[in-house]
């Protein structure tokens, strides 16, 4: 077992050993509101990529539409915001293409349980090797505080004047059952275990869902920091706690209420990424292709094939 | 919560509820304490009143090097009304969310003169040196 009770997945990690945290600043002040979990989650993404040595260049976190997913403006490293709800689909494409990237997607719990909820399943089930970190804030907080997929019944938005009516999505089930290989949540308001998890994300070889509990201080003024710090408690510290069993992690990653379990709730290792599976692949990435070989006349033939 | 802290705090920020200031005392206790190492986070509690000293409880052994002012003030944020009424004169944004910040930051510094009354000098300084970033120059200035 790792440091942070997972098991070795053998991945490689990156060659800049002696990173910084200023590596990955930048000039851009952050429009965040003041004490927002945000924060949290951008210290602790940095810290991962410092701490297994990936370089700015060697990283590519995607975005989709919210506050938590202007991440990418925030940070010194290959970004790209796409639509809302479409930054799995986009960064499916990104590993495709250059394998060698480590892809992270970074995204509200709206954008990723909500409008992104269709891409969400079919990563866990396609396990392409992306680390999928969502900033779960149980409320759409951008377009000024409406209800999400993750919010509680009962709780009371400007769409919920009366309280959502429905059941909230559990994410870390729907991972489950969906296939995913590696499922972890962790608390912005503590950066240090996150980054932990998303340091064991990222080393994970396959679809790695990180659920971050993020409070949104200017819209949500139930699940604050204090409301999360009083329920989480860390999976890992029962010497028992197996996260490579199935019916143990389902069990445990029902619980929400009281109880929150924070840490590794699920791990397996031995299913290989999607892209190991493509045959278009075998012959190598495609950024690797010499650009060369595609001469005006295959350029041509190229052209006519699809239009 | 102590009354007297309670009252205290009341009389550096002006229209405080008693319930409203012990809240506040205790946002901050639980922010420092997550700076802390346990030793310190222990050091520190033995110097203080024992209702203070008791919102410094955690199961954490070391501080949390990621904690920044941004998480440290998070807490007091979240209790502040930031949802009034939307102004185009300030593009759109809330009048109560703008000053938030600034709010917090405000009470912060009340409640940190309070400790610095009720704390010896090399506990004071003990403190300042484990603050982040700004949240040591906050703490200067109360
Ligand atoms: C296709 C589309 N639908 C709706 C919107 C409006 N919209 C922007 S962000 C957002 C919700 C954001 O919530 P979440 O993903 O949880 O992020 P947060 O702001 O809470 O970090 C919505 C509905 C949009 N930009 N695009
Ligand atoms: S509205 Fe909420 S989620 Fe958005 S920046 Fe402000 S505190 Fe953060
Ligand atoms: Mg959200």
């Amino acid at each position: 077992m790792s440091e942070n009770g997972a098991a070795p997945s053998g991945r490689r990690e990156g060659s800049g050993s002696r990173l910084t945290l200023k590596d990955f600043a930048n000039h851009i002040k952050s429009s965040w509101c003041p004490g927002c979990g945000d924060f949290g989650v951008l210290a602790a993404l940095k810290q991962a990529l410092v701490k297994l040595g990936i370089a700015p260049h060697q990283a590519a976190v995607i975005s989709g539409i919210g506050c938590g997913s202007k991440i990418v403006d925030y940070m010194r490293v290959n970004g790209f915001m796409t639509l809302h709800g479409r930054p799995l689909a986009v960064a499916t494409g990104v590993k495709l293409a250059n394998p060698d990237l480590h892809v992270i997607v970074v995204n509200g719990d709206g954008d990723a349980y909500g409008i992104g909820g269709n891409h969400f399943l079919h990563a866990a089930r396609r396990n392409p090797d992306i680390t999928h970190i969502v900033e779960n804030n149980q409320i759409y907080a951008l377009t000024k505080g409406q209800y999400s997929p993750t919010s509680d019944r009962g709780f009371k938005t400007s769409t919920s004047p009366d309280g959502a009516a429905e059941s909230p999505v559990n994410p870390l089930l729907v991972a489950l059952a969906a296939g995913a290989t590696f499922i972890a949540r962790s608390f912005a308001g503590e950066p240090k275990h996150l980054a932990e998890m998303i340091a064991a994300g990222i080393r994970h070889r396959g679809y790695a869902l990180i659920d971050v509990l993020q409070p949104c201080v200017t819209f949500n003024k139930v699940n604050t920091y204090e409301w999360y710090a009083e329920r989480i408690y860390r999976v890992d510290e029962d010497e028992g706690y197996d996260p490579a069993d199935f019916a143990r992690a389902w069990q445990t990653a029902g619980q929400w209420g009281d109880r929150i379990p924070v840490g590794i709730i699920y791990q397996r290792d031995d299913v290989p990424p999607y892209e190991e599976h493509v045959p278009a692949l075998k012959a190598g990435a495609v950024v690797h292709r010499p650009f060369d070989a595609l001469d005006e006349e295959r350029f041509a033939a190229l052209k006519r094939e699809f239009m | 919560m102590d009354a007297d802290i309670v009252k205290r705090v009341q009389e550096k920020v002006e229209g405080l509820t008693s319930a409203e200031a012990a809240h506040l005392v205790q946002s901050v206790m639980q922010s420092i304490a997550r700076v802390l190492d346990r030793a310190d986070r222990e050091r520190l509690a033995r110097s203080l009143p024992p209702e203070l000293a008791t919102h410094l409880h955690t199961d954490m052994e070391a501080a949390d090097p990621l904690v920044d002012e941004q998480l440290f003030v998070g807490p007091i944020v979240s209790r502040l009304p930031t949802e009034g009424l939307y102004d185009q004169t300030l593009g759109g944004l809330d009048v109560l969310s703008v000053p938030a910040g600034d709010e917090a930051t405000r009470r912060l510094r009340a409640v940190f003169s309070v400790l610095k009354e009720l704390l010896q000098e090399p506990e004071k300084r003990r403190l300042e040196a484990a603050l982040p970033g700004d949240v040591a120059e906050w703490y200067q200035q109360a």
